[in-house]
Formats: structure tokens, C-alpha cells, sequence
């Protein structure tokens, strides 16, 4: 007991007086949060969009003046159709929209009209984005016009209702899940590097010939970074909900227990690449791969997992991220159901005694045995 | 109890991934309460030899006992009574003097108790220093004070005394003779011959087997016999026209003063790491850097080949200001760096073309330089090799070749035998005598007071400044002592007394 002591007094000794561990736990998380809240917008809410109007009818008019009060696109309008395909070459606009000069003339006679819509291909989210918007504007302004009499009504009106995050503010749910990504860094690149650096700087060679056994060298490393990592979501949480106004809904209780299982699992990655690998270089980017590429991409945080190829919806299932993400989602949001809940908390602390164990065995008590 | 604390039949020991045969068919005993000395060529299996004693490695086959118990299964009882500080020792050098000695007291069960300790090695007014920021010196001695604590029954020391400084080692052993009582059994591993011929026992080991057990008195009487007959036992060393200085094609204009430092000062804030360092070296002579770990020693090299700037005076090389025209002073300087600084995971082959360009050879003409370095050398048989899988010996060559490559009429070698075996010593000693005689001037820092003779003239550094400067001979006579070991430390006391 004294030695697990001991060792994990040095752990803490060793935290304090390595500024680099400290700016991961505390400094990060604000770079993260403040990127999360305002540099990262996954839904294009403003785009340039060029129109040139061919037909002379005073209705594609209006057509036009709409695409200029709509909040989502602001509207650029052209006369030389060479200038607008040159603007969108330079990106200087997103997209292009041409009425053609038969528009209002074929709406009249209860023809079918067209209207070209051309966008950016390499840019997907924001093609579908664009042609959103411009069918939602194209059909207001025709319910209104006076051609609404010749086309056929839909027989169907969607009426969208939005549950749990009702001004669809993707800030509420991408911030929080940011906590896998904070927690992800601090469990695994930073665990990573702690038992290499033992072996890269030969104090693992002094260590193993002194009282101690791997048991209380597993303990002495897990303890000290459980505690900064739960010292680091408190904070991480504390500036969401007063500093960002982020709702939270659930129970606190589930959100620390659930936390603490999901760090639980992630030291056991870090520890794992660090007593495997022995070398701090190699451990550093063994965690990029293993720990923070994971917790970004296959964690449901930016890419749905339901979209991924079948392979990675199976991976998933490997990594602690995704009942992460996903808990934290609802948590926030919602509160989440007791059953998913159970689930969740349940895998994580299997995955986590899967690695503890993994850890314990990989620590050996002699140089390569 | 048995009389021996280690003993030792029918050991092996093969290392899976060089599949190197490290220990083969070793037979040995240790006597009880004795301070014994463990010697012999680099890979040899010193390292190895100690690990298994303590159970940090396992062998393939055979019997080993320490104190009795089986490294084996009693592992952790053994922990108890050993104390082991390895070559490289675990200290976070993070933490403070103290914090490390606290936490090492606590992983040892025993008192945190270090005051004695820390006031006999000096170390008590940095007790609060990070271990990171001690020299080499005084980080040894910390090391060993966190094998020593606890007075364990038997305590093995890989090589403590590498890369210090003679004061310091004479105060390691200080502190290991003070500390032990009279059943403490002490395994000592060390390259110096002199250290060696001091100890009670010497066991002398050579390819995996022990060559020779005894009363290092018994083989020779004195330390540069006894260093003679080690050579012998490894194999001999037969000195030959160095190949290298054979084709070494010296530049023309080279001027009489080849290196000269001028009023030299390099401050650190406050602190003056060299303060007014002058010296004008001719050339084709050997001159010598010494003093205490943390002196200023590597300070006025870095300067005077440019590789730091002085805040005050500057060094000519060649007659080239090192100030004014760093590169073009550089250029005309071979520089072997005191850390093995060499691609380690480039081929031999790969590292002499690299420092070929490096110095500005091209085409045929840095050919032509690598192979005459491949063949002086005998590089062949390791042309394919990674750098950093040589052994020891063929490691220092190589940087030797690098540095040699461009035919320079000047070169720096920092620490270049440290760690290295007496045989690579002698040949390399050999290499260098034999360029002095061609005409290059070499400046050389070591710890090794044997090496200190060879020199034709001596600087002696303490605390940044320049004590005496002379030929091993007159400082011999001005410090009034027979050996290069006392003429040292007795300039440094009398300096310290000023």
C-alpha cells in the first residue's frame, strides 16, 4: 500500500511539474470548445449563389427578389453568364442558377419549366445544402405566383417537427460530444507516453529492481491520470453549461459514471501502447491512430455511423468512443433511457477491464522476458 | 551461509532478436563482503551478466543463485536485498533531488533518511534541484545513493563511474567504501584499469566467459601492467601503422597556430560557463581538455568550432574567425561529437556518403573519400549495417571516419573514448598519435587520466576558467605529484583553496 502510494505521489509530482500534461487537461478543451462553438458549423447557413435571370417576365422577378430574403443564401446577380462561371472558378460563389428565357412562357401554358442549378461537386455537403434551399425557395414562390393555379398541388404537406433539440442547433449536440475527444486525449496520448518514458529514460530498469510489482505499477499509473481526467471533464462540463449555455437535461450522476467508465477504458488503451511499444515517439503516434482518429471518425461525433461501410459499423462496436458519443448525445439533449444507459455503461466497463487486464499482463516484472 | 553471494554454473544466454550469444557457458562465483571488479571489452556481457544476477533477465539454461535465493522464482525477496543501479540510472529527472530519494526510499521500505548520504556527496545545498539539471558527477552520485539506501546485502553498479570526472569517481568509491559493512558484497563494473586495480577481486570477462578471477595485485602490481595484461587476456592488441594516418592527405598553407581562442566568455544570465579562455595551439600537436564534469569544458569546444556563440572574443581556425565566417572557419575542421551522433538507422555505407556531401564533397572526389574510409577502417564486413547495430567499437570508427572524411587539418573530438573498451582505446589512441605526427592538430576532452598522457600539452578547466596549461610533464611537477590522477585533483584542491 505504501508503494502504491508512493508511486502514485510521484505520478502527481511528475503532473505538476510537466506543463505539457496540464495544457492537455485544462488548455486543450478550451481550444476544443471554442472551435466546437464557433469555427465548426456543419450546417451551411450562408451561401453566395449567382443568378442570371434570361426571362424578361415581371413574376421571375420576384422569383429573383426572393433569393434575396432568404437567410441562408445571399444572392449575387449577373448579366454575363461568362462572369458568373468565371466567379464560381475563383469560388467567389458557390453556386449558379439560370433561369432560362422559356421559364414564365412554358408555366403559363402548363408546361413543365426548368431551372439550371449548378454547384461544386467536390463540395457534397454543401451541393445538397444548395439545392435544399433552392427548391424550398423555388416552390414558395411558386405557390404564390400566379401560375399556381396551372401546375397540380401535392397532394402531401410535410410538416417538420424537430424533438429534444428544437432550433436543430448542432452546437448543442457536436460541444458535448466533444468531451470524448478531450477525454480521449488525456486517457490514451497521455498514458501513452508515461510507462515509455519509464523505459525510454531507464528508470523502469531501477524501478524493477526495487520493492515494487507490476501490480502497483498498473494501479500507481491509472490512478494519478483517472484523477486529472476527471478533474479535466469536470471543468470541460462546468464551462458548457455556464459558460456556452449549453441544456443539459440529464442526471449529472449518469454523466460522471458514465465518463469515468469510458476514461477507464481509454488509459487502458493508452497503457497498453505505452508498455507494448517502450518508446515514447512511437507510442505518441500509435495513440493518434488508436485513440484520437477513432474518437473523431468512428465515433458517430461528425460522420453517422449508420452511413458507414458495414466493416467500420462492426469496428465501431470495438471502440469505447461510440457508446460514448452516443450517451453523451442523449445526456445532454434528453437524458438517457435507463436500459440504453445500462448498455452502454456496461460495454464500457467490460472494454475496460478487457484492457486493464491486457495492461496488467503486459507489465512485466524483468527486461524482454 | 554459503561464501559466495553469486554463484554460477553452466550459464547461457542468447538474445532472441540479434541472436547474439551473450552469455556462453559462464562458471562463476562471487566470495561474500568483498568489493569486486567486473571488466572486459564492450558487448562482452558485463550488462547482461549483472542482469541476470539480479533476475532482471532470464537465462536459456543453466544455474544461478544470488544470496542463496533463485533470481528466478524468489524474484521479489531478492528485490529486498539487492541494490542495483544500471547504466543507465532510472532517475525522473524531473523531480528534485530530494523527491527522487523519497520515492525510492518509500518503493524500498526504509526510513526517508538521506541527510548523511547527501551532505558526504556534496549534494545537500541542491537538494531541491531537479535531477535533470545536476552534471553527470553529481547525477551519478544521486544514483548511487538510491542503491546504496536501505543497506542492501549485495549491490551491483553498472558502470557508475562512466563519463565522470576523477574527483567524482574517487568520491563514488568514497561513498561506497563508507557505506558497506563488512558483509556487503559490491559487483563493480567499469571500464577504467585504474578503478579495476583497486578493488579487492577481478573477474575479467570476454565473449560470454570468464577469463580470469583474482587479486587484481596478483596480476600486475600496477595499474599500467595490469592494464597490459587485461589487453592480453581479451585477446591482445597488437599496435600497426595506423591505416588511417597512412591516408590521410594533409591540405597545404596550413599556418603554425592552427587553432587559436581569444579571450573566450560564454554567459548564462548571470553565470559564466567560460570566462576569459585563451590558448594558441600549433600545429600537428595534441592538445588536451580536462576538468571536472560541468567545468566549461564542452562549452569552449561548442565555441571554438563554432557550434555555440561566444558572448565575448572569438576563436580562430586555420586563421579563419569563427565569429566572422562561421561556415568557412567550419569547413576546414573534422568534428566527432561526444554522443554517438551518427544516423543510427542509416547503413554504414548510407552515414560516410551523407557527411561526404555534408562536407562538401562531390562526384568522384566523395567516392573516393568513402572508400578509402570503407577500407582503412575495414568497414566491408558492415557496409549493409545499420549504424546504430554496430558494436561499440566499429560505432566510434565510423564517427571517426565521418569526421576525417574532407581530409581536415584540424579536429575536435569530444569525450571520443567514453565508454569504450581499453582495446578500442589503444587503436584509436593509435589512429590519433599517428595524424598528430601527419600534421593535424587535435583538440581532445577526456576523463580518461591514461589518455591525458598522450596529450602534448594540457588545459586544465575548473568552474569556467583555464588553471594551468602545460605539458603532462611540468603540470605533473607544478601539482608535485607522480600520477596524472593526483597532478589533477591536487590543481583543482589548490584552485578551490585560492
Amino acid at each position: 500500500m505504501k508503494i502504491v502510494l508512493a508511486f502514485i505521489k510521484k505520478e502527481f509530482l511528475q503532473i505538476a511539474k510537466d506543463p505539457s500534461s496540464l495544457i492537455i487537461a485544462f488548455i486543450l478543451p478550451l481550444v476544443l470548445l471554442y472551435i466546437y462553438t464557433f469555427g465548426i458549423n456543419l450546417d451551411d447557413v450562408n451561401i453566395r449563389l449567382g443568378i442570371k435571370n434570361d426571362d424578361a417576365a415581371p413574376e421571375t422577378a420576384l422569383l429573383v427578389e426572393s433569393f434575396g430574403q432568404n437567410k441562408y443564401i445571399s444572392s449575387v446577380v449577373y448579366d454575363d453568364k461568362d462572369a458568373m462561371y468565371q466567379d464560381i472558378v475563383r469560388s467567389r460563389i458557390k453556386g449558379a442558377l439560370i433561369i432560362p428565357n422559356d421559364f414564365s412562357q412554358k408555366l403559363a401554358s402548363g408546361q413543365t419549366a426548368a431551372v439550371l442549378l449548378i454547384t461544386d461537386g467536390a463540395e457534397i455537403n454543401q451541393v445538397s445544402y444548395t439545392q435544399n434551399y433552392v427548391t424550398a425557395i423555388v416552390s414558395k414562390w411558386l405557390a404564390n405566383s400566379r401560375y399556381k393555379e396551372s401546375v397540380v398541388p401535392a397532394g402531401v404537406a410535410v410538416q417538420q417537427q424537430y424533438r429534444y433539440n428544437q432550433e436543430v442547433n448542432g452546437v448543442w449536440t457536436l460541444v458535448p460530444s466533444s468531451l470524448a475527444v478531450t477525454m480521449t486525449l488525456i486517457g490514451i496520448l497521455l498514458t501513452a507516453l508515461v510507462v515509455a518514458r519509464e523505459w525510454e529514460r531507464g528508470t523502469m530498469e531501477a524501478l524493477l529492481s526495487t520493492h515494487i510489482k507490476p501490480i502497483h505499477i498498473v494501479i500507481g499509473k491509472y490512478v494519478p491520470y483517472f484523477a486529472l481526467g476527471m478533474a479535466s471533464l469536470a471543468f470541460n462540463v462546468l464551462i458548457m453549461i455556464f459558460v456556452l449555455d449549453i441544456p443539459f437535461r440529464g442526471s449529472y450522476t449518469a454523466l460522471f459514471g458514465v465518463s469515468a467508465l469510458f476514461l477507464f477504458s481509454c488509459l487502458g488503451i493508452g497503457l497498453i501502447i505505452s508498455s507494448a511499444l517502450k518508446n515514447q515517439l512511437l507510442a505518441s503516434m500509435a495513440s493518434l491512430v488508436a485513440g484520437f482518429l477513432p474518437a473523431l471518425m468512428l465515433s458517430g461525433l461528425i460522420f453517422p455511423i449508420k452511413s458507414m461501410p458495414l466493416f467500420f459499423q462492426y469496428l465501431t462496436l470495438l471502440l469505447p468512443p461510440r457508446y460514448y458519443v452516443s450517451f453523451i448525445k442523449s445526456e445532454f439533449l434528453s437524458g438517457t433511457p435507463a436500459a440504453v444507459l445500462l448498455s452502454d455503461a456496461l460495454y464500457l466497463l467490460v472494454l475496460g477491464m478487457l484492457f486493464a487486464t491486457l495492461v496488467y499482463r503486459k507489465t512485466s516484472r524483468r527486461l524482454n522476458a | 551461509m554459503s561464501r559466495y553471494c553469486v554463484e554460477i554454473s553452466a550459464l547461457y544466454k542468447t538474445f532472441k532478436e540479434t541472436n547474439v550469444l551473450a552469455i556462453d557457458n559462464l562458471n562463476l562465483n562471487i566470495p561474500r563482503g568483498q568489493i569486486v571488479g567486473l571488466i572486459g571489452a564492450d558487448a562482452a556481457g558485463k550488462t547482461t551478466l549483472l542482469r541476470l544476477i539480479s533476475g532482471l533477465l532470464l537465462p536459456d539454461s543453466g544455474e544461478i543463485r544470488t544470496l542463496g535465493l533463485s533470481p528466478d522464482r524468489d524474484k521479489d525477496l531478492l528485490n529486498t536485498k539487492i541494490g542495483y543501479m544500471p547504466q543507465k540510472f532510472g532517475l525522473y529527472e524531473d523531480l528534485s533531488i530530494i523527491d527522487n530519494l523519497n520515492f525510492y526510499a518509500d518503493l524500498k521500505d526504509i526510513p526517508r533518511d538521506f541527510d548523511k548520504m547527501l551532505a558526504f556527496a556534496d549534494l545537500k545545498r541542491f537538494e531541491t534541484r531537479p535531477a535533470g539539471k545536476l552534471s553527470g558527477g553529481m547525477k551519478q552520485k544521486l544514483g548511487l545513493i538510491c542503491a546504496l539506501a536501505g543497506n542492501p546485502e549485495l549491490i551491483l553498479l553498472d558502470e557508475p563511474s562512466v563519463g565522470v570526472d576523477p574527483i567524482s569517481r574517487r568520491e563514488l568509491l568514497k561513498m561506497v567504501r563508507e557505506t558497506i559493512t563488512d558483509n556487503t558484497s559490491v559487483v563493480w563494473s567499469t571500464a577504467y584499469m585504474d578503478e579495476a586495480h583497486g578493488f579487492d577481486t577481478v573477474i575479467v570477462i570476454d565473449k560470454g566467459r570468464v577469463v580470469y578471477q583474482g587479486n587484481p595485485y596478483e596480476l600486475a602490481p600496477n595499474t599500467q601492467e595490469f592494464e597490459e595484461k587485461v589487453i592480453e587476456l581479451m585477446g591482445g592488441y597488437k599496435q600497426e601503422e595506423s591505416p588511417v594516418a597512412k591516408n590521410y592527405a594533409a591540405p597545404e598553407n596550413i599556418p603554425d597556430y592552427t587553432v587559436e581562442a581569444l579571450d573566450l566568455v560564454k554567459k548564462y544570465g548571470d553565470f559564466y560557463a567560460v570566462k576569459n579562455n585563451t590558448f594558441h595551439i600549433k600545429k600537428g600537436e595534441i592538445f588536451g581538455l580536462l576538468g571536472p564534469n560541468g567545468a566549461g569544458k564542452s562549452t569552449s569546444f561548442k565555441m571554438m568550432c563554432g557550434l555555440a556563440k561566444p558572448t565575448a572574443g572569438t576563436a580562430r581556425i586555420m586563421g579563419t574567425d569563427i565569429v566572422e565566417h562561421p561556415s568557412r572557419a567550419r569547413a576546414r575542421l573534422g568534428y566527432m561529437a561526444q554522443k554517438f551522433s551518427l544516423y543510427q538507422n542509416l547503413s554504414v555505407r548510407q552515414n560516410l556518403d551523407f557527411f561526404a556531401g555534408a562536407y562538401g564533397l562531390r562526384g568522384n572526389e566523395a567516392r573516393e573519400a568513402a572508400a578509402r574510409m570503407v577500407r582503412v577502417f575495414n568497414f566491408e564486413k558492415y557496409l549493409d549495417v545499420n549504424s546504430g547495430d554496430l558494436p561499440l567499437g566499429y560505432k566510434q570508427r565510423l564517427s571517426l571516419a565521418c569526421a576525417l572524411m574532407h581530409n581536415p587539418a584540424v579536429l575536435f573530438l569530444d569525450e571520443p573514448t567514453s565508454g569504450v573498451d581499453v582495446i578500442t582505446r589503444r587503436e584509436f589512441w593509435n589512429h590519433i598519435t599517428a595524424l598528430a605526427k601527419k600534421g593535424v592538430t587535435i583538440l581532445v576532452t577526456t576523463h580518461f587520466m591514461d589518455e591525458a598522457e598522450f596529450c602534448d600539452r594540457i588545459s586544465l578547466f575548473y568552474k569556467g576558467e583555464t588553471i594551468a596549461t602545460g605539458t603532462p610533464a611540468e603540470l605533473k611537477k607544478k601539482a608535485g605529484a607522480a600520477t596524472m590522477e593526483d597532478t589533477f585533483i591536487n590543481l583543482i584542491l589548490s584552485s578551490e583553496e585560492k
